[in-house]
């Protein structure tokens, strides 16, 4: 009978496992045993007990082996304790070493993980990457005033949509939408909820995002589409209570029964940027293009289309062939058509601000790799002694790099660990600091990547410097390291102050770069607005237009609120306009000159219009220049007349003749009555655009209009005023986005508020990570001559004597450190002039604030580490050699 | 110097075998009579180490085809070994002198 054998991979860990020196043995008593056991319990058993045996095996032989004085492990072990030891004994090292790396670790991973989530935000969607957006372009709005931003980014038209998906071969797929809103009504307040208009390939182009029920097919989609609605899951969920039975029923858009028929995923949310921009959270509602008075017609072109490029075509490629079939037999000279990748159109704006965070992200990264290495340079000509005893007695290169680099790798892990616990703080302190209006999501996982390359690159840095000695610790004379003179070791000294120079120089820019955006805010905030802000509600309502089908209606309603508005307690004033400055709405028209040219070589004449109520100048306070005001007996479908902004009338009347002079649109001839101050719209660091102001009235009436309220009553009373004063007129209309003017203004410099904010916060802890770096190589310095200075304390040197020696040596690299900072600062300058406002990137003031800053921290590092040197005992001192 | 817990096991279990003592006796003995589930890695480290202190001795016998083809590795207690077992032992006699009750009160 064959004796029964023990699985053979268990016996072969075991192998490994034991210890050469009785491996045979217990494997052959293992054996034995599992024979025995076999013939008593069966092979499953004896199996199960073997194996039991191998992972019990695990600990007690792994633990000889450490114990083992020959293993490796062992001697890592025994060299741990060593490198631990030695730290131990420099406090200071570890301390300012492991708070350098922490913050540049921290800071990098918690500031550049927030602006990855805020600024760039990756697209939700399958195959993002082939995902482009199709633009017309019309080369006459090029150099255009009001136009030019769009000259190349106009949206296509339904009847231009279904010509180029029959006829084009550059895309798998080509899909549309537009956005509206509109009032929700029944089940709750009523409501103001975003409307998308959606071709059949929408959602199946952006991956069926799809809960419940289903989306339109094709034949539900054009001309002669049915009502049919599909909800978004937040509205569902918010109004509907997550009715799982809602599809097949009805929903009251406008005062028009829609019948529901799917709900989206959660998370598909619309804006009116489109559906790209998530966050925003405003319930929405989409409807098959052609429903209820979505544009069908050629000219009209109210949608964004979407497509996913073919394999191996190139937008050049796909452009040219749209724009052949679009506009070659129409307008082939100025029409034309562009594709861009949808991620660019995402990121776009924001592409920038991205870059120069990186960049401050990489200047701090080089502070913190910079601070370490000089302390560990600084430290490393302390040591040489101890190194060159370790060498003498034997210690082998090899030994003295593992040892050293251990010590870096302890202190590189303390920094780490800490690093990640600032960087979920700082995540936390950074989102409460950013403004409202940001677009924030409601977690912000740390950046893996920046904090691995962080670390990585902190720990490299630290290692490359830290082994250094070691490298030379066997090969230099062993003789001159065991007994220094004074004086000794000043090449370390050197690499170190140029070291901290190149410091010293980094943060000088990342101060005066965010100096720089600092004032430049700051002008933002003393922009000359045109109106008065403060004390000013708004709030904007939208009228159905099944019940509000006529402009005598409209009209009426506006006039009407408006009034009973102006009768309440403590309102100064109460007027409405079509799209209040910094709503981020409003529109623009052209125009003709009536018995005038146009300026020669300039585009067709265009101004932003806005229709107001006649008070609308007199409540916001906008100076009046020439001329009069509307008045409430200005009536459009009598005398139509106008009232231009100053920039307008000096455009297009140079000669100061606008009042009086007329303008034709829509077919009338409408009398320029008064000449009111310039106002922004929307951009405060833009000049203000040319505007004309129309009465609203049975001619000129507008279904939506921002009430505007001045009084003296807090902000929520006045909100609280004009819903219920709303709701007095019409109990069935949404009122939205009440807001002071105030916060408008604001919200509309959120990003430069966060950039600086973001800039400064990356300066000052650069400033605070040099300070400490200086601090502890000044003081390592310092102790380093202790015995020198000792002696020159016995032979009668005073207090300001010995402070001069130690400023005499640290000061030159400040000097060299600003020097090169200034020069650095003037390139940063020129990087960052497009995001500065009224601030040259040269700027005086910004430069004295950094060097000013930064001068004053060094000299307090410098300062605090020299104050060791003061107190010495000369006996202590000399007694320390 | 002293004996940890499972040096005193290993030594014990050596001198109730006596010639029989290798790695999987000892090993049994001591679950038998300690009702301590114990491994043979551990019986072998703490082996080894009582060998190196000089209270156990070791010599290796033939291979046996049940063994797999491997040796055996007989030990048996040395006059040093039985002496610190003894040290133990009176070590902690002397602990437990005078505590009569607190040793009786598991049995009542």
């Amino acid at each position: 009978m064959t004796t029964p054998r023990p699985p053979r991979l268990a016996e072969a860990l075991l192998g490994l496992i034991l210890s050469p020196h009785d491996r045979a043995h217990a494997l052959g008593d293992l054996h034995e045993e599992y024979g025995s056991l076999h013939r008593a319990a069966g092979r499953g058993a004896a199996n199960r007990w073997y194996w039991s045996q191998v992972l019990r095996a695990l600990g007690p032989s792994l633990g000889r082996r450490l114990r083992s004085p020959v293993s490796t492990l062992s001697r890592l072990a025994e060299q741990s304790r060593l490198a631990f030891r030695a730290l131990r004994r420099r406090p200071g090292l570890v301390v300012t070493g492991v708070t350098t790396l922490a913050l540049g670790i921290g800071a990098a991973t918690a500031i550049f993980s927030v602006a990855d989530a805020v600024l760039l935000r990756p697209l939700p969607y399958p195959e993002g990457d082939r995902l482009v957006t199709i633009w017309d372009t019309y080369d006459d709005w090029r150099g255009h005033e009001v136009l030019s931003g769009y000259w190349d980014r106009i949206p296509l038209s339904w009847p231009e949509l279904i010509d180029l998906r029959e006829r084009q071969t550059s895309f798998e797929e080509i899909a549309a939408y537009g956005t509206a809103s509109a009032a929700l009504t029944g089940a709750g307040d009523p409501e103001e909820v975003l409307v998308g208009y959606a071709s059949a390939t929408l959602f199946p182009l952006l991956g069926a995002p799809l809960h419940l029920g289903r989306t339109f097919s094709a034949d539900e989609v054009g001309q002669g589409a049915p009502r049919l609605a599909v909800l978004s899951y937040e509205l569902w969920r918010d109004r509907y209570g997550e009715d799982p039975d809602l599809a097949g029923t009805r929903v009251v858009l406008d005062d028009r029964s829609f019948r529901v028929i799917g709900v989206l995923r959660p998370g598909f949310l619309l804006s009116p940027l489109g559906p790209f921009a998530p966050g925003i959270g405003r319930h929405a509602l989409w409807l098959p293009i052609g429903a209820d008075g979505s544009p069908l017609e050629r000219g009209n072109h109210a949608y964004e289309t979407l497509g996913h490029l073919a394999p191996g075509v190139t937008l050049e490629r796909a452009g040219t062939e749209a724009a052949s079939i679009l506009w070659a037999d129409r307008d082939p000279d100025t029409r034309g058509v562009r594709v861009t990748l949808r991620r660019d159109e995402e990121i776009g704006d924001t592409a920038r601000p991205l870059l120069l965070l990186l960049a401050a992200v990489g200047l701090l990264l080089v502070i913190a790799c910079g601070s370490v290495a000089s302390l560990l340079l600084g430290d490393a000509v302390g040591r040489r002694r101890e190194l060159a005893t370790k060498s003498a007695l034997g210690a082998g290169t090899g030994l003295l790099v593992r040892q050293l680099a251990l010590e870096t790798a302890f202190l590189g892990l303390a920094g780490a660990a800490l690093g990640v616990l600032l960087a979920h703080w700082g995540v936390g302190v950074l989102l409460t600091l950013a403004p409202p209006g940001l677009p924030l999501p409601p977690a912000i996982p740390l950046d893996l990547r920046i904090l691995g390359f962080a670390a990585a690159l902190g720990l490299g840095a630290g290692l490359a410097v830290g082994i250094l000695p070691a490298l030379t610790a066997s090969r230099r004379d062993l003789r001159r390291d065991l007994y220094p003179r004074f004086g000794e070791g000043e090449g370390g000294r050197r690499s170190q102050r140029a070291l901290i120079a190149l410091q010293i120089a980094v943060s000088l820019v990342l101060l005066v770069s965010s100096a720089l955006l600092a004032r430049s805010f700051g002008h933002l905030h003393e922009v000359e607005l045109g109106f008065d802000p403060g004390d000013l509600v708004t709030a904007r309502v939208a009228l159905p237009e099944a019940r509000y089908g006529s402009p005598q209606e409209a009209a009426l309603f506006f006039h009407s609120v408006a009034e009973r508005l102006h009768d309440l307690p403590g309102v100064e004033g109460a007027t409405a306009i079509s799209a209040v400055p910094f709503s981020g709405r409003g529109g623009s028209s052209s125009f003709d000159l009536v018995d005038r040219d146009p300026p020669l070589g300039a585009p067709d004449p265009e101004a932003l219009r806005r229709t107001i109520l006649p008070d609308y100048h007199s409540v916001m306070r906008i100076p009046l220049v020439e001329g009069r005001y509307l008045e409430p007996s200005d009536r459009t479908e009598d005398a139509p007349v106008v009232v231009v902004s100053e920039s307008m009338a000096r455009r297009y009347w140079p000669d100061g003749s606008a009042v009086g002079s007329r303008i034709e649109r829509d077919r009338r001839e409408w009398e320029i009555v008064g000449i009111v101050a310039d106002v922004l719209h929307a951009d405060p660091s833009a000049d203000a655009l040319p505007t004309f102001y129309v009465p609203l009235d049975v001619a000129e009436a507008r279904s939506t209009m921002t009430l505007v309220v001045r009084s003296g009553l807090p902000a929520g009373n006045v909100a609280d005023q004009i819903r219920t004063t709303v709701w007095e007129v019409d109990p069935g209309l949404p009122v939205e986005d009440v807001a002071t003017a105030d916060a408008l203004v604001a919200r509309s410099t959120t990003e430069e508020r966060f950039r600086t904010l973001l800039v400064t916060a990356f300066a000052l802890i650069a400033t605070l990570m040099c300070a400490v770096g200086l601090f502890g190589v000044v003081a390592r310095g310092v102790s380093a001559r202790t015995s020198e200075l000792g002696i020159r304390v016995a032979l009668g040197a005073g207090t300001s004597t010995l402070l001069g020696h130690v400023l005499a040596r640290e000061i030159p690299p400040l000097v060299a450190g600003v020097v090169l900072g200034v020069a650095g600062s003037f390139a940063a300058g020129t990087l960052l002039a497009g995001f500065l406002f009224e601030v040259g990137p040269r700027d005086p003031a910004s430069l004295g604030l950094g060097v000013a800053v930064l001068t004053g921290a060094a000299l307090v590092a410098i300062l605090a580490a020299a104050r060791r040197a003061l107190g010495l005992d000369p006996l202590r001192a000399i007694r320390a050699e | 110097m002293s004996l940890n817990e499972t040096e005193q096991l290993v030594l014990l279990a050596l001198a109730h075998l006596g010639e029989d003592a290798y790695g999987v006796t000892v090993r049994q003995e001591i679950e038998d009579r300690s009702r301590h589930p114990v491994s043979i890695a551990a019986v072998y480290a703490c082996l080894d180490r009582l060998e190196r202190k000089g209270y156990a001795a070791a010599r290796l016998s033939k291979p046996t085809p049940e063994r797999g083809g491997r040796a055996k590795k007989h030990f048996r207690l040395t006059g040093d070994g039985a002496e610190a077992l003894r040290d133990a032992r009176e070590a902690m006699d002397r602990m437990w002198a005078g505590l009569d009750k607190l040793r009786d009160e598991r049995a009542s």
